[in-house]
């Protein structure tokens, strides 16, 4: 197996999609790449990394009030033309 | 267990269909803040996610006879103003997409990379808390390409299952899979200065 090999099926391995075979040569080329190891720790850190932002952003962020006025007027006229 | 709507969202749920004007202010003023967040996910432009979230409240009143109640009321506006944001997406005028190879790894003839990575620190749960790593992270993902953007923020951080995404951006669940893996890579390259240090 090679790097390029290797980086393909990094997301099937994580997501342990790889049939025992790939499973198995996946991890003796780990085991022979300490590039491809670097790598696979820091592809694991991006998807944490990309995880934390969900938590973030102010999900008690609030509406602006001109908006929150805009949405129920609009629904207003939505039903008096009904 | 019951998955579908909670016992509070079931009362509110009940005064939507009775159409209580009331109802409707209380809806938007419990779940708009959420729902602005996920559109900003997808919509780099504030004033666009603004007016993707005020179409899926629409959208929301005037389908609300609908709904079901077998899942949660936040679970369905959740996917309402996901397809909001993106049909925004679609109306806008579009410029050709950068190219992601150049943030993609890159390989020799023989398979192996052409540069040594740059191993990266480890990360804890103090760094990514941080509100400017957060925010850095963010900025990131919003300089993403977005055909894999989208995926990257429908995945991994809303959470949507491939055939969900596949059919929100009319492609394959395989062509799901191949973006969101090249999207982590490219995340990840654009990650490299910030988290990595030099393999020495």
């Amino acid at each position: 197996m090679t790097c390029r090999d290797a980086l393909e099926i990094l997301a099937d391995y994580l997501d342990g999609r790889l049939t025992l075979a790939q499973q198995v040569a996946f991890r003796l080329h780990l085991g022979l790449c300490p590039d491809c190891r670097n790598y696979l720790d820091s592809y694991r850190q991006t998807v944490q990394a990309t995880i934390a932002v969900r938590g973030d952003q102010a999900e008690c962020e609030s509406l602006p009030e001109d908006l929150v006025q805009a949405i129920l007027a609009a629904r207003q006229r939505g039903s008096n033309t009904e | 267990m019951n998955h579908g709507v909670a016992d509070d969202d079931s009362t509110l749920l009940t005064a939507l269909r009775a159409g209580d004007a009331s109802a409707f202010e209380q809806l938007v003023r419990r779940y708009g803040g959420r729902l602005l967040a996920v559109a900003r996910r997808l919509l780099s432009n504030h004033e666009d996610a603004l007016d993707a979230v005020q179409d899926a409240f629409l959208s929301a009143f005037k389908s609300v006879e609908s709904f079901d109640g077998r899942s949660q009321l936040s679970t369905w506006l959740h996917r309402i103003v996901i397809n909001a944001s993106l049909a925004k997406l679609r109306t806008k005028r579009r410029h050709p997409e950068t190219p992601i190879d150049d943030l993609l790894p890159v390989f020799l003839a023989d398979g192996h990379r052409a540069n040594p990575g740059v191993r990266w620190r480890h990360l804890g749960t103090e760094d990514l808390e941080r509100q400017e790593t957060l925010e850095l992270i963010r900025s990131k993902i919003d300089s993403l390409p977005e055909s894999y953007r989208n995926v990257l923020v429908l995945r991994d951080i809303e959470e949507l299952e491939t055939e969900t995404v596949a059919q929100l951006l009319e492609i394959s669940p395989g062509a799901v899979k191949t973006r969101l893996h090249r999207a982590r890579q490219a995340l990840r390259t654009c990650l490299d200065p910030l988290f990595g240090n030099p393999v020495k």
